[in-house]
């Protein structure tokens, strides 16, 4: 029992960002608190269906039963049903005015918002949010190499090889370039073949073993590969291993074609 | 951004929603200019995502093409719609009788209860606030890897005309019961997207990361300000000052990627973050509106379109919605011990206790 309250913290506190979340959630504490004294009618729409919420939420049979079995790994999406800024927010205004004065009302609500502000952390930030590179708002690499490789695969099912960063973004931008592996290189939607994580491997690393990669993409019929430059160290011909140059995108995405298969250019 | 795609987002995202919602306003018999437009948006677009869902489970598991659903959903669209146009025939029949309730309504609408200067000074900030939360997330750029699947389902669905067929990374026929794909099967939120981008002609990619956030922001603060006015007893200055606070806790609430701030600012064109910010809130407010003693009957099958809307966003809406609808329930019985509404709130989870049922032993 005690392993699944711990589990069950531990959801919480993965929800909320741990401490740096608490302050917040403290406000909402205090706040339903409030709801309770605040007559029937907060006490029937804001107090017991949060109350109810948490006891649903903080019980470790449930979280034993249903949370491990169903809810694994996203057992704390369960918070969505707390109405925690609503509750905070309807408090908050309800307390100013509780202020008669104006200009003391206004200077009330100045220092709850900077509260909020200080015990906080910015959604919009440059951690967040960056200057599009394009209207589809993917990487404009991704883009670019898709435009190139295109009309020179056979159909839209032949595999190409691209670095990490990419692997996620070329389907958003086409679905007639479909990279060897994706975003199920590290564990989502469907399960990636050994020869495919070895290939995920050998692009996660500095030094990539050439070799090993352009045999495996002979073997999955892949004609093209993507080097990312400036992370990969390889050399700048890979005749020897049947992939020649045909472009360098952005300056660092370097992109090879295997030699010697018929073009459909 | 274009003018045409302007156009047309304003057309899929705000009239037809207000014009299929307005059918609900005549039911319920809302009053006030502002009342009625907020209703008729936020509840018209619960209406398009509940018909949607009904359309889109079966047409997907009968392997249908994407032409097919589109076809479909607008046929069934149709009727809502004629409805509303009914409505405002009926309604115009007797603006005579509604028109001194509608003044009086606009009166209090205008003016409320709070001081005017500060009720403006309030709604300008307020405005302020939230229209820039609506503008950042659609003037800049915000990458989630969680896209790879929806926006790559979505691009697979208006290029090859088909559902869930393949593999959203590597392309493998995966039809809509492999892998983690079935949870899609019954919640097709990429589906509808990507019949928005087919009506529309705007890449997936593109309508979900610049025009979506934009339109689905200002509709998730037009269901809080309802919120707000329930809250605050309909007086203006509360509610714009409620908006405020609200907008702060957002703007200031990125503690971590999970949270409803964090669904709402960073990646609202996601189903399980339209699931977090619209479509259980909107439980909530309908809740409230249920939870009065004397509520009209017509939010009775507003819970029924709300819980089967959940289901189409995400596999989270399929399990809060019913979870939801059970404790609200719970709370109103113990307050009014009327067993016949608790059964008709538990009702409306019906569709995602079926969904559930699926997902689970399916």
């Amino acid at each position: 029992m005690i392993t699944y309250c711990s589990a069950v913290w531990g959801e919480f506190t993965k929800f909320i960002g741990g401490r740096g979340g608490l302050a917040h959630w403290l406000l909402f504490g205090a706040a339903v608190l409030c709801c309770l004294v605040m007559g029937k009618r907060v006490r029937k729409k804001l107090f017991w269906p949060s109350a109810l919420v948490l006891v649903f939420f903080f019980n470790p049979l449930f979280y034993a039963y249903v949370g491990t079995r169903f809810l694994s790994g996203v057992y704390w999406r369960l918070l969505w049903m707390l109405p925690v800024s609503f509750v905070i927010a309807f408090v908050l205004t309800e307390l100013a005015y509780k202020i008669r004065k104006n200009v003391l009302r206004a200077a009330a609500v100045i220092a709850a918002c900077a509260c909020i502000i200080i015990t906080g952390e910015r959604e919009f930030s440059a951690a967040t949010y960056s200057e599009k590179e394009n209207a589809y708002e993917i990487p404009q690499a991704a883009i670019e190499i898709s435009d190139l490789v295109m009309g020179q695969l056979t159909d839209w099912k032949e595999p190409i090889i691209v670095p990490n960063e990419l692997m996620c973004y070329i389907r958003q931008y086409t679905c007639a370039v479909t990279p060897l592996y994706g975003r199920n290189a590290e564990g989502f939607i469907t399960n990636i073949e050994p020869a495919e994580a070895s290939v995920f491997a050998e692009m996660s690393s500095e030094e990539p073993d050439v070799k090993l990669i352009t045999d495996i993409a002979k073997e999955k019929e892949c004609r093209f590969i993507v080097f990312n430059t400036s992370f990969h160290r390889i050399p700048e011909d890979l005749t020897e291993y049947g992939y020649e140059k045909i472009d360098v995108v952005e300056d660092v995405y370097a992109v090879y074609r295997q030699i010697g298969p018929a073009q459909t250019e | 951004m274009s003018f045409r795609d302007i156009l047309f987002m304003s057309i899929l995202f705000v009239l037809l929603p207000m014009w299929i919602g307005y059918f609900w306003v005549v039911c319920l018999k809302l009053r006030g200019t502002v009342s009625r437009l907020l209703h008729a948006w936020v509840l018209g677009f619960a209406t398009m995502l509940a018909v949607a869902q009904v359309l889109l489970v079966p047409l997907v598991a009968l392997h249908q093409s994407l032409t097919t659903a589109l076809m479909c959903w607008e046929a069934v669209l149709t009727l809502p719609a004629a409805g509303s146009f009914f409505a405002l025939l009926v309604q115009w029949r007797e603006s005579a009788q509604t028109e001194a309730a509608d003044k009086r309504m606009r009166r209090s609408e205008t003016a409320g209860q709070g001081n005017r200067v500060w009720t403006v000074i309030f709604g300008v900030l307020a405005a302020i606030l939230i229209l820039m939360q609506a503008y950042i997330p659609a003037r800049y750029e915000h990458r989630d890897d969680d896209d790879s699947r929806f926006v790559s389902e979505e691009v697979s669905a208006v290029v090859h005309d088909t559902m869930y067929w393949d593999d959203p990374i590597g392309s493998d026929q995966l039809y809509w019961n492999t892998g983690e794909v079935k949870k899609d099967l019954t919640s097709p939120w990429a589906m509808y997207i990507a019949m928005c981008s087919r009506i529309s002609d705007i890449p997936p990619a593109v309508l979900s990361h610049t025009y979506l956030p934009f339109f689905l922001i200002l509709l998730c603060y037009a269901l809080y300000l309802l919120i707000g006015r329930v809250l605050c007893s309909e007086n203006w200055e509360k509610i714009f000052l409620f908006l405020i606070f609200l907008s702060v806790l957002h703007l200031w609430g990125y503690t971590s990627t999970h949270t409803l701030a964090s669904m709402l600012l960073l990646r609202i064109w996601q189903g399980k973050a339209v699931c977090a910010s619209f479509l259980l809130p909107l439980l909530f407010y309908l809740m409230y509106q249920v939870m009065n003693r004397r509520c009209r009957r017509g939010w009775y099958p507003l819970l029924h379109v709300a819980g089967t809307g959940a289901c189409l966003l995400s596999g989270i809406g399929i399990v809060t919605g019913p979870v939801v609808l059970f404790l609200y329930g719970i709370v109103d019985f113990i307050y009014y011990r009327r067993w016949k509404k608790t059964l008709v709130i538990w009702s409306a989870a019906l569709p995602g206790a079926v969904c559930l049922a699926y997902y689970l032993f399916g």
